[in-house]
């Protein structure tokens, strides 16, 4: 179960947000884009999601091409997004239920699992509840709940720490190394690097849409000899781009 | 100020337009031509047959007065405004004024043509003097409405933003509902809080169809509040014309016209989650989403058709309703497996 993106070059209208990227992940690990604003991570995520076309290059899970094969690629996916998108005409319960039917899910079979994440996000009493009832944390954790329980062999997240108190981020962070110990292909971006370090294989710095770096934290400050914090290389990077 | 608040009109009308011209395509605008001549005909045709007894007057009055809900105080004013305008107020309560003047005149001219409409029966129950005393009352009435409106937004050396604000959100919403009745309306914000009516028949949904689709579809449909009511208006509407309509061709015709109505009122259903991202993530098989769709469509032409052939079959008893039945039922179907697919642009969809 691999995800492999090749010459991927994409982006809105006639500008290429995103330049040739090649990478490829293994299943059972986990990949974190790391950049500034505007450099090209949550472009790259529409791409892998299936949101966005490519303009040249290729993406494929498991040998299913987005392009070619989108159905049977985007049913192998799950997704959490940056900002919470939930429909507002349904309950909690009911989005669960949609999930299900999406997913083609067996709900007797799930019935522990989903009473287990409920539980975790301290949700399991809120099933009626409408999205106008949450808070933008609760709406990030049910967003959280609906993607975990695809169990999904490629699991897609944008800055998934942002809006969730400390308690869900460490809730969160086990449940994604259990995700990644039970084989799923995992990747996320982020700015908290630090929080993320401990669990993800591999870091893809992304500069104006082109990778910089890749590999551990200790390979990116490698390409980067002068800086000593990731703060001190996003300032540098900054500063590159305002001098063109 | 008044360049800013001009801006906001015309763009105001240009959206309204775009919506409009969108609704009033060759097939609806040659629908309602047929069903509004009829009813013209039919009307004047009957209205020596109208009597002035107390359940006419009654009937006239009550349709009269939901005539006031038309038309409100026009003020175009946003949220931003009560902090970037705030230095402007003196200009900004001129501009007030001015359009409080403009939404009466306009307001006066709606309101006279549309007791027009009503004028032949007045004419006839009450004669000429007490129908203009009426008309005249009827438009002081609707004058008043607005200066309250207006006197509750300025109120002495001040303006009161959080009563002008929710107060033009309403008026635009209530545009909105109207024109989301005939095409879909992006902009229109729902109120999606639970009924127990409707939540009791969700509940039994669940055995009957599971599918991601339905589950949208059925929620949107009963709980944006936004079709129950106008559907519910329409099928009334639709008994009434099926019922008092002495002429059964006539009756037949306003039959099919409220099912070819309310195909445009199931409309926007189909494309309301179409640019979610989680339905754009998730589900790719249009085919379903049209099944379930339709379904849906079955489920709410079914009781509606039914009653309108009950009215049709209570006012017209001779063996030539079959014919009129058949018609409708035929129509209905042609409606729910031939045209709402076009209509929805259910090829397009599937292109893209």
């Amino acid at each position: 179960m691999t995800l492999k993106i090749s010459h991927l070059t994409g982006g809105y209208g006639q500008t290429n947000t995103i330049k040739d990227l090649n990478f490829t992940i293994e299943a059972g690990t986990v990949t974190a884009l790391i950049g500034l604003n505007g450099s090209g991570k949550t472009t790259t995520i529409n791409h892998v999601i299936g949101l966005m076309q490519p303009k040249s290059g290729s993406i494929s899970f498991n040998g299913q091409d987005s392009k070619s094969d989108s159905s049977n690629y985007q049913r192998n996916l799950a997704y959490i997004p940056e900002l919470p998108i939930i429909y507002e005409d349904l309950t909690l319960r009911e989005h669960i239920q949609t999930t299900i039917a999406a997913y083609h899910l067996d709900s007797k079979l799930i019935k522990d699992k989903i009473a287990k994440l409920l539980k975790v996000f301290r949700l399991e009493d809120k099933l009626a509840w409408f999205p106008i009832d949450f808070s933008k944390g609760m709406r990030q954790k049910v967003m959280i709940v609906l993607a975990l329980l695809t169990d999904a062999p490629l699991l897609v997240v944008d800055e998934p720490f942002i809006g969730l108190d400390p308690l869900a981020v460490s809730d969160l962070i086990d449940l994604l190394k259990e995700k990644k110990a039970a084989g799923t292909t995992i990747l996320m971006s982020t700015h908290l690097v630090e929080g993320a370090e401990k669990f993800v294989d591999q870091f893809l710095l992304i500069d104006r849409g082109r990778i910089r770096a890749k590999g551990k934290m200790k390979d990116i400050f490698k390409a980067f000899p002068q800086q000593k914090t990731i703060n001190e290389i996003y300032l540098h990077l900054a500063r590159e781009a305002a001098n063109g | 100020m008044d360049k800013i608040f001009n801006r906001r009109r015309e763009l105001s009308f240009q959206r309204n337009f775009r919506y409009l011209s969108r609704a009033f395509n060759d097939q609806f605008i040659g629908f309602l031509f047929i069903a509004v001549a009829l009813l013209g005909y039919e009307y004047l045709h009957n209205l020596n047959s109208i009597h002035g007894n107390w359940l006419t007057i009654l009937l006239v009055l009550f349709a009269s007065s939901s005539f006031l809900f038309f038309g409100d105080l026009s003020t175009y004013i946003q949220n931003a405004d009560q902090i970037f305008l705030i230095a402007d107020l003196p200009d900004l309560k001129k501009y007030l004024k001015k359009s409080f003047l403009r939404s009466l005149l306009l307001n006066i001219l709606l309101q006279f043509f549309l007791n027009l409409l009503l004028m032949p029966i007045l004419l006839k129950i009450f004669g000429l003097v007490i129908s203009l005393i009426y008309l005249f009352l009827f438009l002081l009435a609707k004058t008043f409405l607005l200066i309250l409106k207006y006197r509750n937004i300025v109120k002495d050396n001040r303006v009161d933003w959080t009563y002008g604000i929710n107060s033009e959100l309403r008026r635009v919403n209530r545009i909105n509902i109207f024109l989301n009745f005939f095409t879909d309306v992006k902009e229109l914000k729902h109120d999606n809080r639970p009924t127990k009516i409707w939540d009791w028949l969700i509940k039994c949904l669940p055995q009957f169809n599971q599918s991601f689709h339905w589950i949208l579809f059925t929620r949107y449909f009963f709980r944006s509040r936004q079709f129950m009511p106008t559907i519910i208006l329409t099928t009334f509407f639709g008994m009434a014309l099926a019922f008092f309509l002495p002429s059964l061709s006539a009756a037949t015709i306003s039959g099919l016209f409220i099912v070819f109505a309310l195909a445009y009122q199931m409309k926007p259903i189909f494309s309301h989650y179409s640019n979610h991202k989680m339905a754009q993530v998730y589900q790719r098989d249009g085919k379903r989403k049209l099944t379930d769709f339709q379904l849906l469509a079955v489920a709410v032409f079914v009781p509606i058709v039914l009653l309108l052939l009950l009215s049709l079959l209570a006012s017209h008893r001779k063996v030539s309703v079959l014919i009129s039945i058949l018609l409708i039922i035929s129509f209905t179907w042609v409606i729910i497996c031939w045209y709402l697919p076009r209509l929805v642009g259910f090829k397009y969809e599937i292109k893209k």
